[in-house]
C-alpha cells in the first residue's frame, strides 16, 4: 500500500507530465502551422520575404507562450511540490 | 544549398529583430528597477527571465530564417532539435531560479514574459500612438 506522501510524489510527476504534454500541443500546432504557411507564403511571394519573416517570427514567439507558462507549471510541481526546494 | 544562400536574411527583418530586442532591454532595465525598490531577488529574477527570453528570441530569429533554406525532413528535424534546446535552456535557468527562492522563481517567470511586452509596445501601442 502506498503511503499519502508516495502518493503525492506520483500524482505531481503525472501531473506535471500532463502538463507539459498538453500545454505544449497548441504551441506545437500553432508553430507548426505558422511555419508551413509562412514557408509556403514566401515561396508564392519572394518580394515579401522580409514581412513574412517578421510575421513569423512574432507569431512563433507568441505561440509559444503557453509551452513556457506549462514548463513553469511543470517546474514549480516537480521541484516544490515533489522536492520541497 | 550552400550556408551562405541559406544565410541571404532580408534587412527589414534584422531591423525589426534589433528594435524588439531594444525595446525588451528598455522594458527589462525599467521594471526591474522599479522592483528592485520593494524586492531585490525579484528583480534579479526578472533580469534573469528577460535574458533567457531575448536570447530564444535572438536564436528563434536565426533558425527561422535558416530553416527557410531547408527542404521538408531536414526543416523538420533541424527546427525540432532547436526548440528542444531552446526549452532545455529555460528549463535550467528556472530550475537555478526555484533554487534561489520563490521571489527569484516569480521574476524570471515574469521575465520570460518580456519579449511579448515589446512585441506588444511596438506592434499596437505605437502604431496606435501613430495613427492618433
Amino acid at each position: 500500500m502506498l503511503s499519502q506522501s508516495e502518493l503525492l510524489t506520483i500524482v505531481c510527476f503525472a501531473a506535471a507530465g500532463i502538463c507539459m504534454g498538453l500545454g505544449a500541443i497548441g504551441t506545437a500546432a500553432g508553430i507548426g502551422i505558422i511555419g508551413g504557411y509562412g514557408l509556403q507564403a514566401i515561396e508564392e511571394n519572394p518580394k515579401m520575404e522580409g514581412a513574412l519573416l517578421r510575421t513569423m517570427l512574432i507569431g512563433m514567439s507568441i505561440a509559444s507562450t503557453t509551452a513556457v507558462y506549462a514548463l513553469v507549471i511543470a517546474v514549480l510541481l516537480i521541484f516544490v511540490v515533489v522536492h520541497g526546494v | 544549398m550552400s550556408i551562405s544562400e541559406r544565410r541571404e536574411i532580408p534587412i527589414e527583418y534584422l531591423v525589426y529583430r534589433v528594435n524588439i530586442l531594444k525595446k525588451a532591454i528598455f522594458i527589462m532595465l525599467i521594471i526591474s528597477l522599479a522592483a528592485g525598490f520593494f524586492s531585490r531577488k525579484f528583480s534579479i529574477g526578472f533580469l534573469m527571465g528577460g535574458a533567457v527570453a531575448m536570447m530564444n528570441f535572438s536564436l528563434l530569429a536565426g533558425h527561422i530564417a535558416t530553416m527557410k533554406g531547408l527542404a521538408g525532413k531536414r526543416a523538420k528535424s533541424y527546427i525540432m532539435g532547436r526548440f528542444l534546446v531552446m526549452y532545455a535552456v529555460m528549463a535550467l535557468f528556472l530550475f537555478v531560479a526555484i533554487t534561489k527562492g520563490m521571489y527569484v522563481f516569480a521574476g524570471t517567470a515574469l521575465g520570460l514574459l518580456v519579449i511579448k511586452f515589446a512585441i506588444f509596445i511596438d506592434g499596437i501601442l505605437i502604431k496606435y500612438a501613430k495613427s492618433v
